[in-house]
């Protein structure tokens, strides 16, 4: 089977920063562009979950441990780098429909599961220590013709929400006490009313910080078998039309 | 059932695009027809169920491409662009002798598995005159599966002139 179709076997893509990136089929060898750039991804670093059950066509959300309240602080040197892998592969078209259950199973084999199914096109999630594995394997099942994977490193991200959400609950707590404190309506109001403000910006990083946690714990594969990959409109067309009269769609058409 | 239906093709007239017409021989295999029209083939026959045979040939003289250059050209459209899977690649030679590379590639046409071999000859010198021969057959997975000794026949009979 023959490799990466554009022969180049890696590819690029700008990072979320905005940055360009390489990106190397060889996780190992994957550059991470972010203020941690030295970070390499260490399988298991990722909090473990339970499988998750098993889903259909329906998108499924897995249920998430309760936020370890934050202990690390931004100098603590043995924070082990936050990174979201994701993978985007393109596979020929043939035998699609047995391909997408065997990616399904393989998913949910490794303690994934699926995320959305459609005809011609399937998104999983695997543990994060399972990644590579899996790529592997998808790679094994048929002829890839497009693949694409890239890091991205949220550790800054989540080291400063920790801080944040540190700093905001150490404030609620002088809020409260505040509040017991208050001698007059007035100024219950007006520190309630705070106390709200904080609260809810207390739960929206809280939710963030959950949310990388598990970007970062479940690693996402999207597969697709379709027809002239976007990402390849660009390849050269030679000047000879004969080779698009190639094809079952010319020879069986009597 | 009809009879075995052999059909040589060896003329000299102006088709699509070739400046002299087939310059090749092939025998279509039993439970084929060959058909009359087969635009924008040289040859084409089909079996009741739908697989096809055909053959094509184009004129190479000003491009020279080897037998590489076309193997990868027909690789990359069908692979890249048209989204067939890669299924095997093999050498092979007629029994007169001529060597060429076989594609087996993959395809799904309304959720049933198809399967398309094209096999690639490349005649001439690198002065002279030069073709490129083209053997395609394809239809459902299971119907090549049963037809297949009966093309590999007639592509290693498959004569070039």
């Amino acid at each position: 089977m023959p490799d990466a179709a554009d022969g180049s076997g890696y590819s690029f893509e700008a990072s979320r920063e905005g940055e360009l990136e390489r990106v190397d089929n060889d996780l190992a060898l994957a550059t991470v562009s972010s203020s941690h750039s030295a970070a390499k991804a260490k399988q298991g670093d990722a909090p473990k979950r339970a499988p998750m059950p098993a889903g259909d066509a329906v998108p499924v959300e897995p249920t998430l441990p309760e936020l370890a309240p934050a202990q690390s602080t931004p100098t603590d040197q043995s924070r082990k780098p936050l990174l979201i892998y994701t993978a985007r592969l393109g596979l020929a078209v043939f035998k699609v429909q047995e391909q997408l259950d065997s990616i399904e199973s393989m998913a949910k084999g490794q303690g994934g599961y699926l995320v959305a199914r459609t005809q011609s096109a399937i998104r999983v999630r695997v543990p994060a220590d399972q990644f590579q594995q899996s790529i592997d394997a998808i790679l094994k099942l048929g002829d890839v013709t497009f693949r694409q994977v890239t890091t991205d490193d949220v550790t800054a991200e989540y080291t400063d929400l920790e801080i944040r959400l540190k700093n905001a609950l150490s404030v609620r707590d002088r809020l409260q006490a505040l509040l017991e404190k208050a001698q007059k309506v007035e100024e219950a109001i007006e520190v309630e009313r705070e106390l709200q403000r904080l609260t809810n910006e207390i739960e929206t990083m809280k939710g963030r910080l959950k949310l990388l946690q598990e970007l970062a714990a479940y690693s996402t594969i999207d597969v697709s078998f379709s027809e002239r990959s976007s990402q390849l409109k660009s390849r050269v067309e030679l000047p000879f039309p004969w080779l698009e009269t190639l094809g079952l769609e010319h020879l069986l058409s009597l | 059932m009809k009879p075995r239906i052999s059909k040589s093709l060896i003329c000299c007239a102006v088709l699509f695009g070739t400046a002299c017409g087939p310059h090749f021989q092939i025998t279509a295999p039993a439970d084929f027809v060959v058909l009359d029209q087969s635009v924008p083939y040289d040859f084409r026959a089909t079996t009741p169920d739908g697989l096809v045979l055909a053959v094509r040939e184009f004129d190479n003289s000003k491009e020279h491409g080897d037998l590489g250059f076309w193997v990868k050209a027909i690789e990359n459209e069908l692979r890249l662009d048209k989204g067939y899977a890669l299924l095997k690649t093999a050498d092979l030679k007629t029994k007169a002798g001529l060597g060429g590379k076989a594609l087996h590639f993959g395809l799904d046409r309304e959720n049933e598995a198809h399967e398309y071999l094209v096999v690639v000859f490349v005649t001439g010198h690198p002065q002279g005159k030069s073709r490129v021969y083209l053997i395609e057959a394809g239809g459902a997975a299971a119907q090549l599966e049963t037809s297949r000794k009966a093309i590999d026949q007639a592509i290693a009979d498959f004569e070039a002139h």
